[in-house]
């Protein structure tokens, strides 16, 4: 039985969080409250899609320009004001930073493993909706002092 | 020593050369190349004891970079750094006499354990 549900997927990127981060930015992940159905407002998000027989997920992780600008620094071992820190490097660590949390998705879930092919992490800016094909649910967290969303999109199946 | 990174992302360039240093290559001459062709062309150029490379790349993966070297005899130990490492993965890479696969996250232990087994 695949684990694509939405409660599932977040469950899993949750928990690839709270061994990826402590390894990978220095800093373990604290949950705030209970997981939401919507986003609010605008927000720079790295999403990656894992695509299988069972549909589309998407995995992510949204926070503010100020935020990914924190999780890059720390991702590098830099402050957040380094000037080395430009957008396309800020980017690009954020990307790799959701690539390397889906990757542990599927290592969490034999059945992903086999069964989900991991694309590209894509970067955007703006307001994370889903389609009317799609369901959300975003976890809000916290990492150091970053406020940050972790956010599953799952393909609604068939009734 | 000559270390080679290649990878397609610029982050990953800089937490690799980071992990060296913590893992005691710090005195490693480490270059970089974005993709796999530019690998092909820094190896053939410069002849690095050791490539670190990542899995998925544009232009030339990994794969069709470790195989393009032995294909032309080059014999240079090479390594996969990527986020994915499943066993068909782990199979293929050693079948392809790649030296070891280090999935992401990783530490600086981690590259401590597979380096000196290579170039101790």
């Amino acid at each position: 039985m695949l684990a694509t549900g939405t409660h599932q997927m977040l469950d899993l990127l949750q928990r690839s969080c709270e061994e990826v981060f402590p390894m990978a930015l220095g800093h373990a992940p604290i949950a705030e409250g209970d997981p939401v159905g919507a986003m609010e407002g605008d927000t720079r998000a790295a999403l990656i899609t894992l695509v299988g027989e069972f549909g589309r997920v998407q995995l992510g992780l949204a926070t503010s320009e100020r935020g990914s600008r924190e999780i890059a620094g720390h991702l590098l071992g830099m402050e957040a004001d380094d000037p080395e820190l430009v957008p396309d490097n800020i980017e690009d660590a954020i990307g790799e930073l959701m690539n390397i949390l889906a990757g542990h998705v599927k290592q969490l879930d034999a059945s992903l493993l086999q069964a989900a092919e991991l694309g590209l992490p894509l970067v955007v800016e703006g307001h994370i909706k889903p389609t009317p094909h799609q369901e959300l649910l975003a976890q809000p967290a916290r990492i150091d002092n970053t406020d940050l969303h972790l956010v599953v999109l799952v393909e609604k199946r068939p009734a | 020593m000559k270390i080679l990174i290649v990878d397609d992302s610029k982050a990953m360039r800089m937490i690799v050369k980071r992990t060296l240093r913590q893992a005691g290559f710090g005195d490693a001459s480490v270059s970089e190349a974005a993709d796999g062709k530019q690998g092909l062309e820094a190896i053939r150029a410069n002849q690095p004891d050791l490539v670190l490379c990542d899995w998925n790349m544009p232009e030339m993966s990994g794969m069709e970079l470790l195989q393009a070297l032995r294909a032309e005899g080059n014999a240079v130990h090479f390594g996969f750094v990527t986020s994915e490492g499943t066993a068909e993965m782990r199979s293929l890479a050693s079948q392809a006499s790649a030296a070891f696969l280090i999935a992401k996250p990783f530490t600086p232990e981690t590259f401590a354990e597979a380096l000196s087994g290579v170039v101790g």
